[in-house]
């Protein structure tokens, strides 16, 4: 393994914390969270951008662990989650991990419906759904991709086939640069 | 002859995921830091219950609840909601004020007091900007 090029990659792409492996444990994102608030250039963001940073990787990546754990047997070490900064000062939370063929349909279906809905229709689909009990960590069912959608500018997802009937989910949210403290 | 139930104050200390609840059994009542904890639910359900039998007391002062929330999770705005549902069902027989207090930079926290304000509208709701 060349951590050269590893090194490589995390410069390229302005990577600030990257964590790689099947068991994301609330340990884990709560270390990652806490380094980020440590993160100088991150602090500096001014409180309401780095708060939506903050909660669109908290979502993502609690909602990689409760996947994770609903899904033992999809435990295949794959699941990666980054965040990022690119040289116009945008930042990105990207992660990818397995899947099952039901569960790329239902988010998906989810993620479509959410990309043709404009900012209020979403701020009212979250407040509904809050309203009607739908639990948060539900694939695909719950408010927390409405919660992500909120907080960021753009939202990217892709599957590829994987092994056994199963696919690989990419998922990328994009907060763009707010031209200093907002 | 019925006996009044004994109930304590509530205190939960912070984690690095779980914000500081103070409820007193006098009425004031706080939440305050990040919340996303593991299991949300799990983590609430003593806050709601305790709340449910605050209500049974025989006599109940005015409620103020402070929230200071940094960042939470989408399962703790469900169980904020929840919270926000017990004390509106209330609101009639009670002097209930709710403050939202959120940092003016913290756009997202505005709107989420916002939304609950809009949410619970018979509820007595501030939203309160820290100086």
């Amino acid at each position: 393994m060349r951590l050269d090029e590893l090194q490589a990659i995390v410069e390229d792409h302005g990577i600030i914390f990257l964590a790689y492996g099947s068991s994301l444990t609330q340990d884990i994102i709560a270390s990652i969270a806490s380094g980020l608030e440590k993160n100088q250039e991150f602090s500096e963001l001014g409180l309401g951008f780095s708060s939506d940073i903050f909660t669109v990787f908290v979502e993502v990546a609690q909602n990689m662990m409760f996947y994770g754990r609903r899904h033992p047997e999809l435990q295949s070490g794959e699941g990666i989650i980054v965040i990022g900064r690119d040289a116009e000062g945008n930042y990105y939370v990207h992660s990818r991990n397995t899947i099952t063929a039901d569960d790329k349909t239902l988010i998906g279906d989810k993620l479509n419906t959410i990309q043709s809905m404009n900012r209020d229709e979403i701020r009212q689909m979250y407040r509904q759904l809050r309203k009607n009990g739908a639990h948060a960590h539900d694939a695909g069912a719950g408010i927390g991709f409405y919660e992500i959608a909120r907080r960021c500018d753009r939202i990217e997802h892709a599957f590829s086939a994987a092994e056994n009937g199963l696919f690989h989910y990419v998922f990328k949210s994009w907060l763009y640069a707010r031209g200093g403290k907002s | 002859m019925n006996q009044s139930p004994v109930l304590e104050n509530l205190h939960i200390a912070a984690s690095d995921y779980t914000p500081e609840i103070r409820f007193d059994v006098d009425g004031t009542f706080s939440i305050c830091g990040k919340s996303y904890p593991e299991n949300t639910f799990e983590f609430y359900a003593p806050v709601l219950s305790w709340l449910e039998t605050w209500f049974t007391l025989p006599k109940q002062p005015p409620i103020v609840l402070d929230f200071e929330l940094i960042y939470f999770n989408s399962s703790s705005s469900k169980l904020l909601y929840d919270l926000l549902d017990i004390l509106d069902a209330h609101r009639e027989q009670q002097d209930i004020r709710v403050n939202w207090h959120y940092h003016p930079e913290n756009e997202s926290a505005r709107e989420a007091g916002e939304d609950f304000a809009e949410d619970f509208e018979y509820l007595n709701i501030h939203l309160q900007a820290l100086a």
